[in-house]
């Protein structure tokens, strides 16, 4: 544990200035419309800025494991006394506890400076909810992302297949719910009937989308533990370990959708 | 099972269908220096890593501490210190905040060591580790590595591109620690005039394979007698660790012909 922590303490004090950044970024945000006065151009520049902030989280995704691997400064934490779980779970959690960080200050002006006709993203609870929770989700991506793009292994043919088929299988699963919603919807009756199952299918997708982001973080773990610095292993166990993940995933969602709708 | 610190034995590692370590095996003995000699690309890095536990060989064993390098790895480095080829602490990082790291996963870190290692060495604590000079990067890692009072230490060509006083001093600085605590050592260079004073044993690796391993004066005493007569046509024997090494190239290059 103490490993852990050590990492991502050392990942914060790398990155620390990223907090100030969110801070300004949130205060301009929060300012900018009281000076002009003009609500549209004042949400245009919070969801500028929110938008920038996923951009970061995306880029830090992508410099925390795939660019020291890239470089062999994986083996610095690998010559140390510690496990490869432990490094690629410090690593991890040093960069969620700094982007949700940085987008928690980010929206906070805003937050402490309601305006009732804002954009969503500001002024209630879900909207920060869905602004920091696609900070994680950008985050995930550029961890994957960095890792499979900076590894330039033959393993991208598995990422190709692996990728289009978890596509395809999120794919079918909407398309079968948006079907089944649209029978449903034709008349009130029927609607009243099958809501409840609809709430339900809600809430599935919400947990799938959300074990999703874990299977993400844990495959990125397991990979750096397996392959060490050594990247056509890591990217082998990456691509591997999470497009199975996800596939499974998938399945259970276009299944539930499926046989919970018939 | 051995207690030697390090043990290779029959190491085959591929790397692309491309054979870079073919049944390598080596043994570096308790208070013994073993110097790995051999030209670029001769896989010593590799050899390094697999004794690291940074690759997992394809075929034969890592042992650290007679216990597989790979699956056993975080608990081996707690007990050795190792500076690598190229420096790779993380380029931000200052030689405070590099000890910081450190100091609680090391049991017997020592802090005041390691600040008097960079005081006698002019590195100032607060200067990122990307703006030092190669040379001090080098006595940086060197310091990592002797403040945790390993019990063995593995260097991975330490003065490779160092100037001739980064050189000397460093040289010093392990002659010191292997005269204070006899700590075994297994160092792999081109430099073979800096080794040939501390080193005991040598190992002499050829595109992936070990062709000559042994202690360093019986090897020197062989070789002036008998196997390089052909190329040495003074018949005296060699005087230098590098006409060792070159005769055993030549020889090779040679039979290779």
């Amino acid at each position: 544990m103490i490993g852990v922590l050590r990492i991502a303490r050392l990942e914060l004090a790398r990155r620390w200035t990223l907090w100030p950044v969110g801070l300004g970024l949130g205060l301009v945000a929060a300012i900018v419309p009281m000076v002009e006065r003009d609500n549209r151009f004042g949400d245009t520049c919070m969801v500028g800025v929110v938008v920038l902030a996923w951009i970061m989280a995306f880029a830090i995704g992508m410099s925390l494991l795939g660019r020291p691997l890239h470089d062999g400064r994986l083996a610095f934490f690998f010559t140390r006394p510690v496990h490869g779980v432990t490094i690629a779970a410090g690593k991890v959690i040093g960069g969620l506890v700094l982007v949700v960080g940085m987008q928690a200050l980010l929206l906070a002006p805003a937050m402490l400076t309601y305006r009732p006709n804002a954009s969503y993203v500001l002024t209630d609870y879900d909207g920060m909810l869905f602004a920091i929770g696609m900070t994680v989700v950008f985050l995930a991506a550029g961890l994957v992302v960095g890792i499979l793009a900076r590894s330039r292994s033959r393993w991208f043919i598995l990422d190709a297949i692996g990728g289009t088929t978890a596509a395809l299988l999120a794919v079918a699963t909407f398309a079968q719910i948006n079907q089944a919603q649209r029978y449903a919807e034709l008349d009130e009756w029927t609607w009243q009937q099958a809501r409840p199952m609809f709430e339900r299918i809600e809430i599935l997708l919400g947990s799938l989308a959300i074990s999703g982001i874990f299977v993400v973080f844990a495959a990125v773990t397991i990979a750096i533990a397996i392959g060490r610095t050594d990247r056509d292993r890591v990217h082998r166990s990456l691509a591997i370990t999470l497009w199975s993940s996800l596939a499974v995933l998938g399945v259970i969602g276009i299944a539930f959708a499926h046989w919970g709708l018939v | 099972m051995t207690n030697d610190p390090m043990v290779l034995d029959n190491v085959t590692v591929r790397i692309s269908g491309r054979v870079i370590l073919d049944r390598v095996s080596l043994t570096v003995k308790t208070g013994s220096v073993f110097a790995l000699l051999g030209r670029n690309g001769a896989g010593k890095t590799t050899m390094f890593r697999c004794l690291l536990g940074l690759r997992r060989p394809d075929e034969g064993h890592a042992l650290l501490f007679g216990r597989d390098a790979w699956t056993h790895r975080a608990a081996a480095m707690a007990r050795l210190g190792v500076v690598p080829e190229e420096p790779d602490v993380p380029l931000d990082m200052t030689p405070r905040a590099l000890a910081s790291f450190c100091a609680p996963l090391y049991p017997r870190w020592n802090s005041d060591t390691f600040a008097n290692r960079l005081r006698h060495f002019g590195i100032r604590e607060k200067t990122p580790f990307g703006r030092l000079s190669r040379g001090q990067k080098t006595q940086v890692l060197l310091a990592v590595a002797l403040c945790t009072r390993p019990e063995a230490l593995v260097l991975d060509d330490p003065t490779l591109g160092l100037d001739p006083i980064a050189r000397r001093e460093l040289l010093a600085e392990l002659i010191r620690e292997l005269a204070d605590n006899g700590t075994t050592t297994l160092v792999s260079t081109h430099d073979f005039a800096a080794v040939e004073g501390l080193a005991t044993h040598i190992g002499v690796l050829r595109e992936g394979r070990m062709v000559l391993t042994g202690e360093l004066e019986t090897i020197k005493a062989s070789y002036g007698q008998v196997d390089a007569a052909p190329l040495r046509v003074s018949g005296e024997a060699p005087a230098s660790l590098e006409e060792v090494f070159n005769d055993i190239v030549e020889r090779q290059r040679g039979v290779a012909a």
